[in-house]
């Protein structure tokens, strides 16, 4: 789940805990507009704070990190100038804009 | 008006009128050679004032409109240099694409002491400071988001890589 938009989930985990923003925020400790701006993307929560909300709508979850370095990527990219890193990175980010996917 | 990322743009314009950064974050991490996607720019910006009248001349000179998610145009402001003296981050839309201004980003205390351990690139002419690898890694950790924590493991094993090759 690391690396994708947060926000949907704690939506998700709010609503099936049949809390409101403030009621979620109470228990939190902080604000209803905090909540709402994670709802909406607007701001992040740490992993730490991840786990609380988790906790405060009543559910029990692993927060792992799923990620496959693959070195020999690395090992290519370092053979490259990083004039040519840079423009081969942006470039991804174009083509992946172009068809509707975030990165 | 959401452009897609020019960093030549972008930089052009930063180093023509003179600003002080260290530039942190995915694109540096892309420049240290991490094989990650990057679409935006994510500057510290040397807090002087003087320094800061520069970046709201070159700001405007970019067309800069604060990003919001429901207003992907952006929302027009007026980059005062005293503004920015008092914003911990400012996320913008430029003609150039995306740029973040990060004035006390998580793991990084000072200003000198970053930009004392950053790196210049350069791009064709284009002096560029880019933070040390290992700033941008402590300033993944400190953050601490998914995302973060999510990029930490391709920096550490580029971190091993880079040293192997020394």
């Amino acid at each position: 789940m690391l690396g994708q938009p947060m926000a949907p989930w704690i939506h998700r985990w709010r609503q099936a805990a049949g809390l409101t923003q403030a009621e979620l925020a109470a228990r939190l400790g902080t604000t209803q507009s905090a909540v709402s701006r994670w709802e909406n993307g607007h701001d992040e929560p740490r992993l730490a704070t991840l786990a609380e909300i988790l906790g405060a709508c009543g559910l029990r979850g692993e927060l792992v990190v799923d990620v496959d370095v693959d070195r020999a990527q690395i090992r290519q990219q370092l053979a490259m100038s990083p004039r040519q890193r840079l423009a081969s990175s942006v470039n991804v980010s174009r083509m992946l804009a172009k068809a509707g996917v975030k990165s | 008006m959401l452009q897609p990322l020019d960093p030549d743009c972008l930089f052009a314009s930063l180093h023509g009128h003179g600003v002080g950064y260290v530039l942190i974050g995915g694109m540096a991490a892309v420049l240290h050679g991490s094989p990650t996607v990057t679409n935006d720019a994510d500057i510290v910006p040397d807090p002087h004032p003087d320094n800061l009248a520069r970046l709201s001349a070159a700001l405007v000179d970019l067309a800069a409109r604060i990003r919001t998610v429901d207003d992907p145009e952006g929302i027009r402001f007026d980059p005062h240099p005293a503004l920015m003296a008092s914003m911990a981050m400012l996320n913008l839309t430029t003609r150039c694409g995306n740029l973040d201004l990060a004035f006390s980003p998580a793991g990084i205390e000072d200003y000198a002491e970053l930009s004392g351990r950053a790196v210049s690139f350069d791009l064709d002419g284009t002096p560029v400071m880019v933070a040390s690898l290992d700033d941008v890694i402590g300033s993944k950790e400190a953050a601490d988001r998914p995302r973060d924590r999510a990029a930490l493991p391709v920096l550490y094993a580029l971190r091993e890589e880079i040293e192997r090759e020394r």
